[in-house]
């Protein structure tokens, strides 16, 4: 798995920036998206997908053994759904 | 409702931080989706703090190798695209219903407008959208090369014989496999059958066997029976022959009829059925050597009897007291 500092040494490497400044350009990076999908506003990434904000409806869990029944609250989650692009492109460069 | 996209976040990055320029913010983004994207291809996750994890994990492992043992000549691997978001991207998203709490229902009470669900089915619809599937096909096997004498095949005719080359070959592996399960299969059935017969027979042995012994040791006691009521028949004999006749002395029953009185009351020859087990057959031959213990005791003392009383010519006067 790839860790955030590997991540931020990578793009150091690729942009050719210093990694203190590829490490603030992230921090802001992922504030700005943050606060978009806090305020339910959805983000499209292009080659990358898109992030959507969907209400859950609240509904009753029954427990399969114990028949217990718990109400679920409703509530809003946040989805992902992958380009096409990205689809693409990890089915032809995977190897199986 | 219009979506953000890259433009709009280098927009509002610029506008964050002066340091950062537009153009820039643009590189930026495009240069961290091309890390991302080729990270997952790799099939390793992608961390980012504080926005979340994007992996690339292979599912459905056991219809793929059901395939590859069924020896299918194309075999499909499946791939998810999954995102994690991080606690606080999460708990941002949902602030307003953060201190809603799931609670329990008591019996009873009932919901018409809210669906019931069994825990752990709910929430599969998302990921079949990020479902991925990737057909590979098997090396083809190597095809023997052409003769000398056909050098004008053309490459369709060659590819078409590899094709019916490998199907042929398919179903060969395929019949040979079967075949070689049900010989085995059968094998199986025999042995077990074998082994039964075996068993059976070896029973039925053993109680033929137990059956003649014990028809064996009853003729043996049946033949010392007669042998000793034909020796003291024989006793018998002489006395009675030596008697006087001037004495009247009412004569003994003979032993012969005695021993019969005695062995009316001994039940029939058992019938010795397959159900009998050695117990039953041991306390059958005690019981007779119980009856016979008695009736040899009660032999001996009328022959000790007789030696006793009997004139004997070259004993005269003898006192056995």
């Amino acid at each position: 798995m790839m860790t955030h500092e590997e991540l931020i040494t990578e793009l150091s490497h690729r942009l050719n920036w210093p990694e203190p400044k590829v490490a603030e350009m992230l921090e802001a990076a992922v504030e700005v998206m943050n606060a978009q999908l806090a305020d339910n506003n959805p983000i499209t990434l292009a080659n990358l997908g898109d992030f959507i904000t969907r209400r859950k409806t609240e509904y009753i869990s029954v427990h399969p053994e114990n028949n217990e029944r718990w109400l679920i609250p409703p509530a809003i989650e946040l989805l992902f759904e992958a380009a096409p692009e990205l689809k693409e492109q990890l089915i032809n460069n995977v190897k199986v | 409702m219009d979506r953000t996209g890259i433009n709009e976040i280098a927009s509002l990055l610029s506008a964050k931080n002066e340091k950062i320029t537009k153009e820039e913010a643009t590189l930026f983004l495009k240069e961290w989706i091309a890390v991302i994207s080729d990270t997952l291809a790799e099939k390793k996750a992608v961390e980012v703090t504080g926005f979340g994890t994007f992996s690339f994990s292979p599912i459905r492992e056991r219809e793929t190798a059901t395939q590859i043992e069924a020896g299918s000549e194309e075999v499909p691997y499946f791939y998810k695209i999954g995102f994690t978001p991080h606690a606080s991207l999460k708990n941002s998203v949902n602030i307003f219903f953060s201190n809603f709490e799931p609670s329990l229902l008591s019996e009873g009470v009932t919901f018409d407008a809210i669906p019931e669900v069994i825990a752990g089915e709910e929430g599969e619809e998302e990921y079949i959208y990020n479902h991925l599937q990737k057909m590979v096909s098997f090396p083809k096997p190597p095809v023997p090369a052409a003769t000398k004498e056909e050098p004008a095949i053309t490459a369709e005719e060659t590819t078409a014989e590899e094709t019916t080359a490998e199907e042929t070959t398919a179903e060969e592996i395929a019949a040979e496999e079967i075949t070689s399960e049900e010989i085995a299969a059968e094998e199986i059935a025999a042995e077990e059958i074998t082994t039964e017969e075996i068993t059976a027979e070896e029973i039925t042995a053993e109680e033929i066997a137990t059956e003649e012994i014990t028809a064996e040791e009853i003729k043996a006691e049946e033949i010392t029976t007669e042998e000793i009521t034909a020796e003291i028949s024989e006793n018998m004999i002489e006395p009675e022959a030596s008697t006087e006749p001037e004495q009247a002395v009412e004569p003994l029953p003979p032993l012969s009829n005695i021993l019969s009185e005695s062995l009316q009351h001994l039940s029939p020859e058992p019938q010795v059925s397959h159900a009998t087990t050695h117990r039953e057959r041991g306390r059958r031959r005690r019981r007779q050597h119980s009856v016979w213990v008695p009736v040899l005791g009660g032999m001996a003392i009328i022959v000790a009897a007789l030696f006793f009383f009997r004139d004997t010519p070259g004993k005269s006067g003898s006192n056995p007291l």
